[in-house]
């Protein structure tokens, strides 16, 4: 289903011919984002420019209810950019104008179209950066990282996407343009800012963005340490922080992501490890290297085979390139793969990962572990082969036992890619009936008619689990039928 | 005036939600540490029934090895920190109050010196339990440190005012004390830091926390907070000096600066602001405000001319905030100055968190500046969170021109 054709010919008229797409391509391009799991096509896609033709978009859409969605680059991981309900789609790119950089006052003020890298590209010769560093961060855009509120590896000392975002710029559901925070934290009244961030675009269409610039750390160090179990350099990860010590970023990545990225980048990673851990120390180049001593000494007491540290920086980008490419990596050893994003306290690591060993060795299929282990932030990559209907369906079954397992150990679905379709189900696992009412009241204030984004974060009525309030979210009737899996999600697969 | 006051969630919720049956306001107090009126005098529903929550008070839980912990909203800022010392750990918000409870200091968002390095309270908020405007007891976020689920209500509740609910438990993400903090401190008898301080900003060293103060002698004193090993520190110290030359005094943290009152950056993780107060020998009924601007509007502010007309200033100039009392007690005066403050501050996005003194102030008083953007929404969404108008909060109450 595309346009009706007077419907696109309003469009045209806000957008110019070229704005407008419902071809056939076009609308299997976006069918869905970064969760390939899910599909379903958009009923078009428009490109408007400038807010005022957002603005425009925005009323005649609601004149004719129609639902409708922002998507940034589609590089999310929960399905929030798919298209149920045959919403439009509105792509964000040409937002990616740099407003202003302030460099006294730390800040920079972006469209949400400009790419992640892109901001510390913008002001690294000042000596500055911008601190969360998602895994695509060369894809993925600010807009979409304020929309989900993301993360990435050096979250454990900077902090998500909330805490450098300062002021933005939204259109809300009916059309109205709003400002909420400015250059500076420290405004008074609810932290409104604090809650659109993360919301899934649910709330609104961000058109502008003012984010926190970081200052570059003189000097980092960058230390490897090698393990012949996974649990104990999850061990090493307590005894790291319990000394007081909190380092820029610690990643862990384990024997399978070894292998992937050994074959895909050859970074150097020993193949007869069980685990490798990645410790970032940075700061000022003054005792630094004493403190990498104490961290070299944490992780050896706690089993460390051996602990290497990056002699250079082209040593240190060749580590981190293996630990932000190692998604990709795995195209090298699996057709396709399904990656979750539970968050768990950091101390129940080894439990947790020996029940998502256990729960691969049932099921028949291989999961890959390579994670935030500083935040207790997992990333389980369930490797399955996307032809194969049965693969498939275990794929679906292991995410879901993970989500169960994360749960249980006091932890939350998803640390910085967001619930979306994925994980909507869910939320009534982890929430109160009347925790999630509330929430769904929130929505309720800012998306009454439930035309932004439908169908993410919440339980949809008819599947699972039950919406007792709130606008209800529309079935998702129209999501490609052709490999529905029985699941907790009762989504398609 | 009647106070309701209960240790028991379920009797505080009972309480809460007759109110909002009969649609009856009240106001939210924690311990009543605030000693100026930090949420305006005068609601618009002139509400003068309190809920208590001091007898609320309970740790909920605290994992040292996890570093998080929650507590209940009556719990005093003091006893959180004891506790959490006890492991090593701190909590790094800065209330400007003695002792505030932890409800108080999350409803009111404060933060202060150690926010510059150590981020403020939205950055180490990660669970909140409120009661809705349904009567519902209700949760949001939760106990790890990381966490994208759903809305994240607990910002909402974050500066709330006692707008939007009951605040009756709070979860928090802890760090481990600084190691080694010290601080190099030095008097000034002008201004003349200022540009210093730019400085050093602009050569991107890392301090925990910078403060200035006026002194009983109208100089000012600086202070200049670092931590980290004896290497980092000497760095630090080196790079300082640099800029500031020779005259500083390097301290370790807690002590105290010779034939001063007040050190800055002292007890910044309880309360300081009764301290200066006490130095600057000014009581309640004298003229407080306190203003937040970026660091580039603070550097440019006038402080010599508010010096010479005596006010007293108590300053965190990165990032950013300035804390002003001046020894006038008649309401004219104050509204005077009160202007004067508004018109110096000049930015639109600086802002009045609170005024106080003689003035029987409202939020007209502050006007724009003593709002967010996007306030108008923020009432619409206090509306609907609150269909009965029980929460009562001065700060939803300014009539914004149309």
């Amino acid at each position: 289903m595309s346009f009706k054709n007077d419907i696109r010919e309003q469009f045209i008229r806000i957008l110019g011919k070229g704005w407008v797409k419902d071809d056939q391509v076009t609308l299997y391009t976006y069918r869905c984002d970064g969760l390939t799991l899910y599909t379903a096509p958009p009923m078009g896609v428009l490109f408007p420019g400038t807010v005022h033709e957002l603005v425009s978009v925005i009323k005649l859409l609601n004149q004719h209810k129609i639902s409708f969605i922002a998507r940034g680059a589609g590089t999310g991981l929960s399905g929030g950019a798919i298209p149920q309900d045959r919403s439009v789609i509105i792509e964000m790119a040409r937002f990616k104008e740099i407003h202003e950089v302030d460099i006294i006052n730390r800040t920079i003020t972006v469209g949400p179209g400009v790419i992640n890298l892109r901001i510390t590209e913008h002001v690294n010769a000042d000596g500055y950066h911008y601190a969360p560093d998602p895994s695509s961060q060369k894809a993925c855009t600010i807009g979409g990282n304020v929309a989900e509120n993301a993360g990435g590896p050096h979250t454990l000392k900077y902090g998500v996407t909330v805490n450098h975002v300062l002021g933005l710029e939204m259109v809300l559901a009916d059309g109205e343009l709003v400002t909420l925070g400015a250059n500076h934290f420290g405004q008074p009244g609810p932290d409104l800012l604090g809650l659109v961030t993360g919301s899934e675009g649910t709330f609104g269409i961000i058109t502008k963005i003012t984010c926190r610039l970081m200052p570059n750390p003189e000097k980092a160090v960058t230390m490897l340490g090698i393990y012949k179990s996974v649990r104990e350099a999850c061990e090493s990860v307590s005894n790291i922080i319990g000394q007081g010590i909190i380092p820029a970023a610690v990643e862990m990545l384990d024997k399978i992501i070894i292998y992937a990225v050994e074959k895909a980048l050859k970074p150097g990673f020993p193949l007869d490890a069980e685990a490798v851990l990645i410790v970032e120390l940075d700061g000022l180049s003054d005792g630094l290297d004493a403190e990498a001593n104490v961290v070299e000494k944490l992780l050896k007491d706690s089993g460390a085979i051996t602990v290497k540290r990056a002699l250079d920086e082209a040593e240190r980008a060749k580590i981190w390139r293996a630990r932000k490419e190692a998604f990709g990596a795995i195209g090298q050893i699996s057709p396709s793969y399904y990656v979750q994003d539970g968050v768990i306290p950091r101390s129940k690591l080894p439990e947790v990962l020996d029940e998502i060993a256990e729960i691969a060795k049932k099921s028949g299929l291989t999961v890959a572990n390579v994670f935030h282990a500083g935040d207790g932030n997992l990333h389980p990559l369930i490797l399955y082969d996307y032809g194969n209907q049965q693969e498939v369906e275990k794929a679906h079954a292991i995410g879901e036992e993970i989500l169960s397992s994360c749960i249980r150990y006091g932890g939350s679905l998803s640390g910085e890619h967001g619930i979306g379709i994925e994980k909507a189900e869910w939320m009534s696992e982890l929430y109160s009936g009347n925790s999630l009412d509330n929430m769904q009241n929130v929505r309720a204030f800012f998306n009454p008619e439930n035309l932004l984004n439908p169908g993410k974060i919440f339980p949809q009525p008819g599947r699972c689990a039950e919406s007792k309030s709130g606008t209800p979210p529309q079935q998702a009737s129209s999501l490609d039928n052709t490999k529905m899996v029985a699941s907790k999600s009762g989504i398609v697969v | 005036m009647s106070t309701f006051e209960s240790g028991s969630l379920e009797e505080i919720q009972s309480w809460v939600s007759s109110r909002i049956e009969t649609k009856q306001a009240f106001r939210i107090c924690g311990k009543g540490s605030r000693f100026v009126s930090v949420n305006y005098r005068k609601s618009a529903d002139n509400s003068n029934v309190f809920l208590s929550l001091k007898k609320l008070n309970a740790t909920r839980f605290f994992d040292p090895e996890d570093m998080v912990v929650g507590v209940e909203a009556g719990m005093g800022i003091t006893l959180l920190q004891e506790m959490l010392e006890k492991s090593n750990m701190l909590l790094p918000v800065n209330p400007w109050f003695p002792d505030s409870s932890v409800g108080s200091i999350v409803a009111c968002n404060d933060f202060g010196p150690n926010r510059m390095n150590m981020g403020g309270l939205r950055d180490c908020i990660i669970g909140i339990e409120y009661i809705n405007g349904k009567g519902e007891i209700v949760q949001a976020g939760g106990k790890v440190v990381k966490n994208v689920s759903g809305y994240d209500l607990t910002r909402m509740m974050l500066g709330s005012q006692g707008g939007l609910g009951v605040i009756t438990a709070v979860n928090f993400k802890v760090m481990p004390k600084p190691v080694e903090a010290h601080g190099m401190f030095g008097i000034f008898n002008s201004e003349s830091w200022l540009p210093q301080v730019e400085e050093l900003h602009k050569r991107r060293i890392p301090l925990d926390w910078i403060q200035a103060v006026s002194t009983l002698d109208s100089n000012w004193l600086l202070g200049l907070g670092y931590s980290g090993n004896e290497p980092n520190r000497n760095r630090i110290e080196r790079e300082i000096s640099n800029v500031f030359g020779k005259n500083l005094t390097v301290l370790a943290d807690g002590e105290l600066f010779p034939g001063q009152k007040f050190t800055p950056g002292g007890k910044r993780f309880y309360g300081f602001l009764l301290e200066i107060r006490n130095a600057w020998e000014m009581s309640e009924s004298h003229f407080h405000v306190f203003a937040t601007a970026a660091t580039a509007n603070i550097l440019n502010f006038p402080f010599e001319k508010f010096h010479k007309e005596n006010f007293k200033m108590l300053i965190h100039p990165i990032g950013g905030d300035i804390y002003f009392m001046h020894e006038s007690s008649n309401r004219k005066e104050q509204l005077q100055h009160l202007e004067k403050i508004k018109s110096a501050l000049a930015h639109p996005d600086s802002k009045l968190r609170w005024v106080s003194g003689d003035i029987e102030s409202s939020i007209q008083d502050l006007g724009k500046l003593g709002v967010a953007s996007g306030y108008s929404l923020t009432q619409r969404l206090k509306r609907h969170l609150d269909p009965a108008g029980v929460f009562s909060s001065s700060y939803y109450d300014l009539e914004l021109e149309a």
